[in-house]
């Protein structure tokens, strides 16, 4: 936009197919006025200044390069995009020609899972974690090479349930030690993360906690006390033979 | 920490991460020494601690006191043929009392359940899954291999955390 922007009294601005509030921008070469009660959406990025006349509601920023950004009772809405897991069961996502800014309309998971043990065998890794207690419709596994990587992932649905739950991830390398950490989500809102847990290849070998034992000194000592024993005994019967055949 | 205070704890700790391992007492035998933690040798094996006094944790796996099976490893013997840590291991019988202190001052106090001879080598059995909190002890047992460099077996006494 080359000069100014400037809106009417309660007018709105409307996204059609598909576009999402994040991806609109109005470049405007000296000045914004939006008139009021403006349903407004997009970031305004203006040379000069930015202004609301009064309670307009914006999804989006308003960026003025010199001038003033003047706001007068405006509502502001941070604009996000919809990922792919929200575009499945928010009711106002932004697939649809809506003016409403796509906000998940799903609740979250009031409790994050404990990942409390992992079984390697061969390729495969079994997870052991606590279930969520509410607000569950999937759980998703995030894991990689070092604490906090998120390089893979696996969803899976789920439903409440009181016991320990259990996934298996096939295709791991069996020779990397990987990290893994698990979340519960529902819709789209996404639970928090549990505590993040290493897994080596497998379960380790049991310890050798052993050493060499000291070899037995018994055999030494007996075999020279029974030689001692013996030529004692040798040299008492001689002597009695001596002093036998003395007198 | 008393004894006849632990059960409530226990019963707390499962519910809560615990703090790492600190200390072994196993009144029985006669043990009561510091627990160092323990990862995994090149070869494959859990490592044990570089003298007969102290046992060592598998780190990679539960603490003691969470979910699943903790392993406690200690020495059958030492270098100069004194006796390890776990040396009167095997005369541990059902229903004996092992007790772990951890860093957050927090008592587990764990029963015999049983006790089991193992050839040396993988046994998931020892480091197995379950609901509850386990700790399971390994040493040595069996004759001395000298090719080997080990004994021909390993006694692992199984607990339960007291509930």
């Amino acid at each position: 936009m080359g000069t100014t922007l400037t809106t009417f009294s309660n007018s709105t601005v409307e996204l059609i197919n598909g576009t999402q509030a994040c991806n609109v921008f109005w470049q405007v070469g000296s000045s914004a006025v939006l008139g009021s009660g403006t349903s407004f959406i997009g970031d305004i990025l203006a040379d000069q200044s930015i202004t609301d006349n009064g309670g307009s509601s914006v999804t989006g920023r308003f960026l003025a390069r010199i001038a003033a950004v003047t706001l007068n009772n405006t509502t502001i809405a941070k604009s996000t995009c919809a990922t792919a897991s929200s575009s499945s069961s928010s009711s106002s996502s932004s697939s649809t020609s809506s003016t409403s800014t796509p906000v998940c309309a799903d609740f979250p998971p009031t409790n994050n899972p404990d990942l409390f043990q992992i079984n390697r065998a061969g390729s495969n890794a079994t997870l052991y974690f606590t279930p969520v207690n509410d607000h569950l419709s999937y759980y998703y596994i995030a894991y990689g090479l070092s604490p906090g990587d998120e390089r893979f992932g696996v969803s899976f649905q789920a439903g409440l349930s009181s016991g320990v739950v259990n996934f298996t991830i096939n295709d791991l390398n069996p020779d990397t030690t990987y990290y893994f950490k698990v979340r519960g989500g529902s819709g789209c809102a996404p639970g928090g993360w549990s505590n993040n847990k290493e897994s080596n290849s497998k379960n380790p070998m049991l310890p050798n906690t052993g050493n060499e034992p000291p070899k037995s000194t018994i055999p030494w000592q007996i075999s020279v006390g029974v030689f001692i024993g013996i030529a004692t005994f040798l040299v008492l019967i001689q002597k009695k033979q001596r002093c036998s055949s003395s007198s | 920490m008393k004894f006849q205070n632990s059960s409530k704890q226990t019963q707390e700790a499962v519910k809560t991460a615990p703090g790492s391992p600190i200390r072994l007492i196993i009144p029985k035998i006669n043990v009561d020494t510091l627990i160092e933690d323990m990862g995994v040798t090149a070869t494959g094996t859990m490592e044990v601690p570089d003298n007969a006094i102290n046992v060592g944790w598998f780190k990679l796996g539960p603490q003691p006191g969470q979910r699943g099976s903790a392993i406690i490893a200690g020495h059958f013997d030492g270098k100069n043929g004194e006796k390890g840590v776990f040396t009167d291991l095997d005369k541990l019988k059902k229903g004996d009392q092992i007790t772990i202190k951890d860093t957050n001052g927090a008592s587990f106090v764990f029963i015999v359940r049983e006790i089991r001879i193992y050839d040396p080598g993988y046994a998931n059995s020892v480091f197995s899954a379950s609901e509850s909190a386990h700790l399971n002890l390994i040493t040595c047992d069996g004759v001395w291999d000298g090719a080997k460099k080990s004994y021909d077996k390993r006694l692992v006494v199984f607990t339960d955390i007291l509930n």
